[in-house]
């Protein structure tokens, strides 16, 4: 038992406890739940951005990916930058301007709004809580591993610390609870950094050669691209999928309501994306490398079987052992789970919004609810997305869910991501073709990933899989933008002009 | 231009992808100081957004003299 962890632990819980109870007292209108009354600074919804963006996986798992696979990991990290940049240049103004509470308001100021409420509602869900379900099975995981505590038992403390803090402080709560993540992470992540740049004397080049040495020398996949395995498509596939999936995740394209005017959601963007960047950059370049030349090969780190101890997801945990001794190893896992915790807040939020706000409020009451009724349906669907996801948490223990990762994603850059960009950038685009569009992507994305080895050969058990790429996204992206624009041009003219839904 | 700058970054992005997955001993090639070409493309493609999008922003936080 590390007392360290465990003090950080009870910390974090009572620090994000105390900011809940200061946002409840805040939160009163559906705008204070959504989107925290539109007040929130740039600068502050950058750090909110940056860390509802990086969940245990940056962390934890691409850190990981350099320690198993190398260089390849250098996709995932990329993609997260480029992601921003879309996001800065081509849709932070039209987001802010367009949008209310969710991306959704966004799509029915040019269609038809209940079928295009039902549809993209649905979407938002599925990827949401897919997303979700991902973060609760391995914060569970992590949390019995860090802390000792039983897998059960660690996540239901997360499934209702995440309802406690949604559902009384909304999107107040959740603000700075995400903006306190990710100056811990920014702060753990460059004392790492620079702890194990220590432990070599600061000599860059020695560490780098520590790590060649222990992974194949000139043909270390440090070095030689490779690792990962991929052909061509496949790297495209994941590349796109990465992207476009980053850029229709309802908990981030909601997070830019929650700024008073465009030019902050600029700034917010930036900040986001430089925060996000510095972290990819001290991962990339030195905690991974760090990691492969203390821990690869090291027998005191590996079990009987020959595995890492915990897993290959817990190489940084490890690191932060050898580089700083027991007091910083229980602080970077602290570090860990407030990660967690910012994440599966957002994405409650996220889901709890598209039912109460898309669901019951647009398509259900036809817009007539009151906004006390919209923020209780909310409140309500926070505490039974909460139900849910212990229940999937225990359902899904100890099986492989990496791939509900890229699949969440693929899911929301085969659905959210066409309709969202279309409406904002192509007259043309009409309802029919809209919703044509984003049931062939979701349905193709889906057939796809059932088909493709991770989960036909994976999690069925059958020999070979039927379709053979993992990654769908690249084609079930195409299949959406095609039938979205094919139907559309059938069909005519039938969509409105943008025009603006704040009068801000 | 702000669909010339997204474009030219998702460009060099699918360059670093492609190179990885059909010529990847291009990318270990040794470079400047001690790094590869794929260790540069990496750097620049985390640099060059970043200092992109703080001047895209820059101009029109001081013509707005609002700070948020």
């Amino acid at each position: 038992m590390n007392w360290v962890a465990i003090g950080c632990f009870l910390g974090v819980i009572s620090l994000t406890l105390l900011i809940t109870y200061f946002a409840a007292r805040r939160t009163r209108t559906a705008a204070d739940f959504y989107v925290a009354g539109g007040n929130i600074g740039g600068v502050q919804n950058g750090f909110a951005i940056a860390g509802d963006f990086m969940s245990a996986a940056t962390l934890l798992g691409t850190t990981a990916m350099i320690f198993t696979a190398g260089f390849d990991a250098s996709i995932y990290l990329v993609a997260s930058v480029v992601a921003f940049v879309f996001f800065l240049f081509l849709m932070t103004d039209k987001l802010r301007e367009l949008g209310r509470y969710t991306f959704v308001d966004i799509l029915v100021t040019r269609l038809e709004e209940r079928p295009i409420r039902i549809l993209a509602a649905c979407t938002s869900l599925i990827s949401a809580l897919m997303y979700l379900m991902v973060q609760v099975v391995g914060a569970g995981a992590l949390i019995q591993i860090l802390f000792g505590i039983d897998y059960t038992l660690a996540v239901i403390i997360v499934s209702v610390l995440m309802v406690t803090y949604v559902s009384l402080g909304g999107m107040l709560a959740t603000t700075w609870v995400q903006i306190t993540k990710a100056i811990l992470l920014l702060g753990g992540i460059t004392a790492l950094g620079l702890l194990a740049l220590v432990h070599f004397d600061f000599h860059f080049a020695a560490m780098y050669d520590a790590a060649l040495a222990k992974s194949g020398g000139e043909t270390s996949s440090l070095l030689l691209p490779g690792g990962l395995g991929l052909d061509s498509l496949a790297a495209l596939s994941l590349a796109l999928g990465l992207v476009f999936g980053l850029l229709g995740s309802p908990h981030l394209l909601m997070r830019f309501f929650t700024v008073p005017d465009a030019l902050a959601a600029r700034k917010s963007a930036a900040v986001a994306m430089t925060a996000v960047a510095f972290v990819n950059l001290v991962i990339f370049f030195v905690v991974g490398v760090a990691t492969v030349a203390l821990i690869k090969g090291n027998a005191a780190f590996y079990d009987a079987s020959g595995i890492v101890q915990g897993g290959a997801n817990m190489v940084a945990v490890h690191l932060a052992r050898i580089v700083g001794g027991d007091v910083f190893y229980g602080i970077m896992a602290a570090v860990a789970f407030a990660t967690i915790l910012a994440v599966v807040a957002g994405l409650t939020l996220a889901s709890a919004s598209a039912v109460s706000h898309d669901l019951y409020a647009g398509v259900w009451r036809r817009g007539e609810a009151s906004e006390k009724d919209e923020v209780r349906v909310s409140r309500i669907a926070t505490v039974v997305v909460g139900f849910f996801v212990i229940l999937l948490g225990l359902a899904f223990e100890g099986q492989n869910v990496a791939f509900l990762v890229s699949l969440a994603l693929s899911v929301a850059a085969s659905t959210n991501f066409p309709m969202l960009i279309l409406t904002m950038y192509w007259p043309g685009l009409t309802t029919k073709g809209a919703i044509w569009g984003g049931l062939a992507g979701l349905t193709s994305n889906l057939a796809l990933m059932v088909l493709g080895p991770a989960v036909w050969v994976d999690v069925l058990g059958n020999a070979n899989p039927i379709f053979p790429s993992a990654y769908p996204a690249l084609y079930s992206i195409f299949v959406a933008f095609a039938f979205m624009i094919g139907v559309s041009k059938l069909t005519g003219d039938q969509s409105r002009p943008l025009a603006s839904v704040r009068s801000s | 231009m702000q669909w010339l700058t997204a474009g030219m970054f998702l460009a060099l992005f699918l360059v670093l992808v492609l190179t990885i997955a059909l010529a990847p001993e291009i990318l270990a090639g040794a470079w400047l100081g001690g790094l590869t070409r794929g260790h540069w493309l990496v750097l620049a493609l985390h640099v060059l957004p970043v200092i992109s999008a703080w001047l895209y922003v820059r101009p029109r936080v001081q013509d707005s003299g609002d700070e948020s």
